[in-house]
């Protein structure tokens, strides 16, 4: 009898628990079959039209990924993407960590910096193209100063100067969101440490190396990985500049995908988005197992 | 991941363009049958031959119809003269009375114009005195905006010219008095004396009366004053003729002007533009003007020459180009443009509201013009001409009529097309119940954003095809058509265009690939080198070169305003009048490109060879000295020109090579052939000193280079895939290609014979008038640069761009050739790539 009610009562605990996933299941679906229809689904259909001819719909193997990697304007595109990116995270994420310490410091008065840095998120990107166009191009107004003063006036769309042009834009305008992330990530560390760590006669460099930093390695993951994924919003800048042709510095990823679409080489393009987004996916992988471990 | 996510995005915004080309009776996207549409009715009265003149309503719902024809020339009589009829219909165009027209006699050798009819039925005509002993008619001009032609006299020779539309109506003996009447309803007629009219020293300015509108006792006259050239001069028309536009309300009794509207100048920035071009419509007392480049109303009443623009609306947008407006009971206003395309603003309202497109026309081909409209309850009566006829046509709106979506296709257009047009006509001749949707993308065609706009498009086409959505057809001109073929899009037309030897052989064979023939063009040009006999002579890129060279550098002529051009003699002409770089590279580029560029790959040296010959006629052209105003000036304006020999005239969309050598100011031009180039042709072998005019392919790197254009496909994945090759059987059928196009010649034989009939025909009655008869060239001509043909142009932005990009600079001698080439390239490096 005993044994009866003990099974009879594990019996219900396992419902409840079955009762109780099936609750969080319904709840997790709208998001997944979102998920299933806007990604998952399309990039199953990619994955498939990248071992598949265009044409004749004939499988091709690997063959179509040999010619991707083959392809000198994809190694070109993924060096490009790779530098800018391996350059303007750095920059952005160690600028916009500096800025929000100031603006922290700054208690109360920093407030409407919070806003003003924020602000190029919210300029249209065509507005941006018109203030490229004024600063950089040849008769722009930063040429305009180097004339007066007596330089030569620097060719910036068509040179390498272009890459720094891209890096500065997109600082510029990724700085303020990256420094809210900070700051959100800065409010969360107990006061009561920072107390502590005077106590013990800790000064402001050892409190933010020694409590801030440790503190804000979560914050960073969620910022290395936003910002990674602006990296990839920067192409509509480039593009309305300069064309699905710019010069070779700033000739990235999406322009080649762009261009490739236009073209309707779907296949080649498919197989191109699949390799950048394994390379995405294990170098997200990886900084979370790092982050993890950090923990 | 990120393919899924641009599709994915593309595809959500894929029907941006939906609303914009929306009409009444487009075949529901949904696929379900729909009702109610505009039904088109001819109606045109028993006019025979004869010209319509004019064609309006009444406020009583008659309509009215006065045409004039020439009598014939017969062994009794032989003279001809002016016959005038008139026709009323009271039941909408169902039946037409006849209106006798004795009062006609009297001007049967009067040249009559602006002829219209009132509320009460009396006639109100301009009559033009002539001086007799200029009879002669040995030239004719077309007027490139309505097709109406005119003939011109050989003595003395005058030209009207709107410059905003390119309006060129040109010639008329010389002027002795014009004379305004009204022909009672009982016959009786009523001279109307115009006081400014009258005051106009004839012997010194002609006149061109637009408009005429009487209402009761006031008469609306509106009318540009032109000073007359001397009797050898050329004259070439290049700044806005409109400076000596006047408008007037003419009180009838007393002959004196009682108001009008202001001169108003139109300016762009710092630029003062000129006069505006206007449009004007009539309701009763009122009158409205629609200046095309202010994008304004006006408006005055006849009666008293008060100012009612603040009644009239303030429509959005800009760039409306209206041909006709009308106005229904409630005072609405009903607009046509020179598409077709019927629009209303609702009394009080700012909405220009697209009620019936152009594309709904059966009447609608390519060299017609909507010449007049008007409404009468619901119903729009337009009358139609063009050089194949002329028409009036009625549009009711049938709340009944079904709009079967089997029926319906969907064509994609990166421009506008005439063959898309002639075709659309015809197939809806077979079957009205068939609707047209064309999906054409709205360019702003500034220059910073046109190629973002056109790969907008083409994103958005390339996203309906993969998503099974995309239209039926596609005009493929700018489109990767290419592409498209390699990964099986297009359709097989081989079947569709029946029997192959029906067509210019080497076009149809250039477009055939292995597995078919997916993509056929409708129309092409031949890149052509023109000129006197020397130009026989040459056969390639160098001859052109040592030519040039053997002679002088161009003299440039300056025409910034009405002016006179002045033959140089034939020892003093450049051999190409060529000014600036960019020019000659665009018109000398097609007959190399294919060398230079086959698709993949630059070919190094003879793009060295190419602009080693482009710097060498740089530099004996002296065009670095050439301003780039003085080059603009010297271009003219519309192509037209008036002979310094002989007074002939010539109106055509040339360039300004070609037209330098009509002016006697060169010895060849370089110009793409056409069938109706023939036209062009005809008028330039008066103008020089040679009478017969020698074509050769254009001397370049590849051979028997030619531009094929309106080049059509079918979607292979349409569920109208059938309707789809109807149409394109249409597009290529003998009616529709026997249209004149400035998009090229027809690809079909037969309609190349007729077009060359209708210009035989054409020089056969200038010759029965004339005493400098005619050669008939064209047939060598034509089969001289017909035959032959190897390689078709497809131009390439990114190389076209590359080039042109390095073009000045390399003219200039700031960096040399094989710096210019080492430069193109590698800034084409990575397209290169790309394709690889």
């Amino acid at each position: 009898m005993e044994i009866l009610k003990k099974t009879k009562s594990k019996s219900n605990l396992n419902l409840s628990l079955i009762y109780k996933n099936c609750i969080g299941y319904v709840f997790l679906l709208p998001s997944f079959i979102g998920v299933c229809v806007f990604v998952l689904i399309p990039f199953a259909d990619t994955l498939k039209r990248s071992f598949f001819s265009d044409g004749t719909s004939k499988f091709q193997g690997l063959s179509i990924y040999d010619s991707v990697i083959s392809n000198k304007a994809f190694r070109l595109a993924v060096s490009n993407t790779s530098k800018f990116i391996v350059t303007c995270i750095p920059i952005l994420i160690v600028a916009s960590i500096i800025l929000a310490i100031i603006i922290k410091a700054l208690q109360g008065q920093g407030e409407i910096f919070k806003t003003t840095f924020l602000l190029p998120m919210a300029i249209p990107v065509a507005s941006i193209v018109l203030l490229w166009r004024a600063l950089f191009f040849e008769k722009g107004l930063i040429n305009g100063i180097l004339v007066s003063t007596g330089k030569q006036p620097v060719d910036f769309m068509n040179t390498d100067v272009a890459f720094w042009v891209l890096i500065l834009t997109y600082v510029w305008k990724n700085c303020g969101y990256d420094v809210i992330l900070w700051l959100s990530g800065m409010d969360g560390i107990s006061v009561s440490l920072y107390e502590a760590a005077y106590v013990d006669g800790a000064g402001a460099w050892k409190s933010f190396w020694y409590i801030t930093l440790p503190s804000l390695l979560p914050t960073m993951f969620l910022t290395v990985v936003l910002s990674l994924i602006n990296t990839f919003k920067v192409f509509r800048e480039a593009y309305l500049v300069a064309g699905s042709y710019p010069h070779k510095s700033i000739y990235l990823l999406q322009h080649l995908f762009n261009n490739w679409f236009l073209d309707l080489d779907i296949e080649r393009m498919s197989a191109a988005a699949v390799m950048v987004a394994g390379v995405l996916l294990i170098l997200i992988l990886l900084m979370q197992k790092f982050w993890n471990e950090s923990d | 991941m990120l393919a899924a996510i641009i599709l994915t995005l593309t595809a959500c915004n894929s029907n941006k363009n939906d609303v914009n080309n929306s009409s009444g009776s487009d075949g529901d996207p949904s696929g379900e049958i729909t009702k109610g549409r505009y039904i088109e009715t001819d109606i045109t009265p028993p006019v025979g031959k004869g010209h319509i003149n004019y064609f309006g309503a009444r406020d009583d719902g008659s309509l009215d119809v006065i045409f004039t024809e020439a009598s014939d020339i017969t062994e009794e009589s032989t003279e001809q003269h002016q016959i005038i009829k008139h026709f009323n219909s009271k039941d909408g165009g169902k039946t037409w009375d006849s209106i006798p027209t004795d009062w006609a006699e009297k001007f049967k050798d009067i040249s009559l114009s602006n002829i219209m009819v009132d509320n009460e039925g009396s006639i109100v005509f301009t009559a033009y005195e002539y001086e007799k002993s200029s009879e002669n008619l040995d030239s004719v001009v077309t007027n490139q905006s309505t097709g109406e032609s005119d003939t011109v006299d050989s003595e003395s020779v005058d030209i009207d010219v709107n410059q905003t539309e390119g309006e060129a109506s040109i010639a008329r003996p010389k002027l002795l008095d014009i004379k305004f009447y009204r022909i009672l309803a009982n016959g009786e007629e009523q001279e109307i004396k115009v006081n400014d009219v009258q005051n106009i020293d004839f012997e010194k300015n002609d006149l061109y009366f637009q408009e005429l509108y009487i209402y009761e006792d006031k008469l609306f006259i509106a009318y540009t004053v032109y000073p007359v050239q001397s009797e050898n001069s050329a004259m070439v028309v290049s700044s806005d003729a409109s400076d000596g536009a006047m408008n007037m309300i003419i009180d009838i009794n007393t002959g004196d002007s009682v108001g009008g509207f202001e001169s108003e100048d139109v300016s762009s920035g710092d630029e003062n533009m000129g006069q505006d071009h206007y449009t004007y419509g009539y309701n009763k007392n009122k009158i409205i003007r629609y200046g095309s480049m202010s994008s304004k109303f006006k408006g005055i009443n006849i009666d008293d020459g008060s100012d009612i623009s603040k009644d009239l609306p303030k429509i959005d947008g800009e760039n409306n180009y209206f041909s006709n407006f009308a106005f229904d009971a409630e005072g609405n206003i009903y607009t046509s443009d020179w598409q077709f395309n019927i629009s209303r603003i609702v009394s009080g309202g700012s909405i220009l509201e697209k009620i019936i497109d152009g594309n709904e026309f059966i009447s609608a081909t390519s060299d017609s013009n909507p010449n007049s409209m008007t409404i009468i309850d619901e119903t729009i009566y337009i009358y139609i001409w063009g050089t194949a006829g002329q028409s009036i046509i009625k549009m009711d709106y049938d709340s009944e009529a079904i709009n079967d979506p089997a029926k319906s296709l969907t064509i994609f257009t990166l421009s506008e097309s005439e063959s898309l047009r002639n075709a659309i006509a015809e197939i809806r001749k077979k079957d009205p119940d068939i609707s047209i949707k064309i999906d054409t993308p709205e360019f702003s065609y500034e220059a910073d954003s046109y190629t973002t706009e056109m790969e907008d498009a083409l994103r958005k086409l390339n996203t309906e095809i993969l998503a099974g959505k995309g239209p039926d057809l596609i005009l493929l001109d700018g489109t990767p058509f290419e592409s498209y073929i390699d990964k099986g899009i297009l359709a097989d037309l081989s079947e569709a265009i029946g029997n192959e030897s029906d067509y210019v052989s080497s076009v149809i064979n250039s477009f055939k690939t292995d597995k078919g023939l997916f993509a056929v063009p409708a129309r092409f040009k031949v890149p052509a080198l023109m000129g006197g006999q020397e130009v026989e002579g040459i056969k390639t890129l160098q001859d052109l070169v040592d030519a040039i060279k053997q002679n002088p550098a161009p003299v440039v002529k300056s025409v910034n305003g009405p002016g006179e051009i002045e033959p140089i003699p034939a020892e003093e002409r450049a051999f190409l009048y060529a000014l600036t770089p960019v020019e000659l590279f665009s018109n000398l580029y097609p007959s190399s490109a294919p060398a230079i560029f086959d698709g993949g790959s630059i070919n190094k040296e003879n793009l060295n060879t190419f602009l080693t010959a482009i710097k060498e006629i740089y530099d004996h052209n002296k065009m670095g000295d050439i301003s780039e105003e003085d080059a603009q000036n010297a271009g003219g304006g519309f192509g037209m020109g008036i002979s310094t020999e002989d007074g002939k005239a010539i109106s055509a969309f040339c360039n300004s090579m070609f037209q330098a050598f009509g002016e006697g100011q060169s010895k060849a031009a370089l110009e793409n052939y056409v069938s109706d180039t023939i036209g062009i042709m005809a008028s330039f072998t008066g103008l020089n000193s040679d009478p017969k005019l020698y074509a050769v392919h254009q001397p370049g790197l590849s051979n028997g280079v030619y531009i094929p254009s309106d080049i059509i496909g079918v979607v292979e994945s349409s569920q109208k895939k059938d309707l789809a090759l109807d149409f394109v059987r249409c597009m290529l059928s003998e009616s529709a290609q026997n249209y004149y196009s400035y998009q090229g010649s027809p690809v079909r034989n037969s309609s190349i014979d007729f077009q060359r009939k209708v210009y035989d025909d054409y020089l056969a009655e200038i010759e029965k008038y004339g005493d400098n008869p005619r050669e008939t060239f064209e047939t060598d001509l034509r089969s001289s640069l017909f035959d032959n043909l190897e390689t078709p142009y497809i131009s390439n932005e990114v190389i076209l761009t590359s080039i042109n990009d390095v073009l000045d600079s390399m003219c200039k001698g700031d960096i040399s050739v094989d710096d210019a080439v080492n430069k193109i390239i590698k800034d084409s490096e990575i397209y290169l790539a790309e394709k690889d």
